[in-house]
């Protein structure tokens, strides 16, 4: 069996009723009707597998830019900055396709607020994260784009004072 | 307190090493250490919010088209009501802050469902009884494309079940 990663979505839409008395009932929106999403599972290249991970995880690494210009892309090694005491990277960066892409907003210090991942041309914010946010994106990549992309960005530049901290995992083939 | 959607994420990058004998053990990667992922709550409005809904579902719809065009955007004719089990609810929302797509049914030649943002190849549901959830920063509808591989006709088609959600 291929090593594999295995993803969980889901999605509850809850509706604050007025109970009355400054209560509220919060209940699943009368639109959704339950819980949303899923599983996604991908093959990815393990240590096991051949013997060169395809795995690469960067944690308390800082958003080094606040434009989604040049040097913001994933498969760069200058869209963050290694100057955190706590920051720790392991394996390698995906060579052939990236499959899933996970983010975890740490900490916004100063006047940071948040992380923005944008796609392609980056005039439109795909999505933003806020200190204790995180998300799981699962990616199809025939075209070999291994994360060029993908640009990530915080609404401040890293200055030692004001910055936004974040674990970051790319993993593919 | 607003409406809200509350979504979660988690990724475990499962490895598996022999163990022998033709046994496997399954373990969480060396490189990963952990399971990853969270959570994002988004507000949107609810019925409740303003009497009017920016969240719609629509329940086992086929997908219509086989490219990207004008029609394929999640504002327009992306879906096929002709499937008797389908049932659509609510209003689209203009800025949408949670997607989700659930694959419910390949039938035929249909071998997937994937989605685009912004013309880009995103991300693809191969297998029946996947699904995903997007937590998007107020994108319009017409940004998003649903499409599959094979040309909708009554034996060639993927269902899904579709939530969108926004303000």
């Amino acid at each position: 069996m291929a090593s594999q990663l295995h993803m969980k979505f889901n999605l509850t839409a809850r509706e604050e009723l007025d109970a009355g008395s400054s209560q509220t009932h919060s209940v699943i929106d009368s639109v959704a009707q339950r819980r949303w999403g899923g599983e996604v599972t991908s093959p990815y290249t393990s240590h096991v597998t051949d013997g060169s991970s395809k795995i690469v995880i960067h944690e308390s690494a800082k958003a080094a830019l606040a434009a989604a210009i040049q040097n913001t892309e994933l498969h760069r090694a200058t869209f963050y900055n290694t100057n955190h005491p706590s920051y720790v990277t392991r394996g390698q960066q995906p060579s052939t396709t990236l499959n899933t892409i996970a983010i975890e907003c740490i900490e916004a210090a100063g006047t940071g607020e948040y992380l923005e991942l944008y796609i392609e041309d980056g005039n439109e914010v795909f999505l933003r994260l806020y200190e204790g946010e995180s998300v799981v994106l699962p990616v199809y990549d025939p075209d070999h784009h291994i994360g060029q992309i993908f640009r990530l960005i915080a609404d401040v530049a890293d200055n030692d004072t004001d910055f936004v901290r974040f674990n970051i995992l790319l993993a593919g083939t | 307190m607003a409406s809200q959607l509350h979504m979660s994420f988690t990724l475990t990058a499962r490895e598996e090493l022999d163990a022998g004998s033709s046994q496997t053990h399954s373990v969480i990667d060396s490189v990963a250490q952990r399971t990853w992922g969270g959570k994002i709550n988004k507000d949107y409005t609810s019925h409740t919010t303003d009497g009017s809904s920016k969240i719609i579902v629509y329940e086992n719809a086929k997908i219509a088209l086989n490219s990207l065009s004008s029609g394929s955007g999640l504002d327009a004719t992306w879906f096929n009501t002709t499937h008797p089990d389908y049932v659509t609810r609510g209003s689209l929302p203009s800025n949408i802050y949670g997607l989700v797509i659930e694959l419910v049914e390949l039938s035929g030649s249909a071998t997937y469902v994937r989605t685009h943002w912004n013309g880009v190849e995103m991300s693809q549901l191969d297998n029946v009884g996947e699904a995903y959830v997007f937590p998007l920063n107020g994108s319009a509808p017409s940004v998003i494309d649903l499409i599959t591989n094979y040309a909708l006709s009554s034996n060639n088609y993927a269902l899904v079940n579709v939530l969108i959600a926004g303000t």
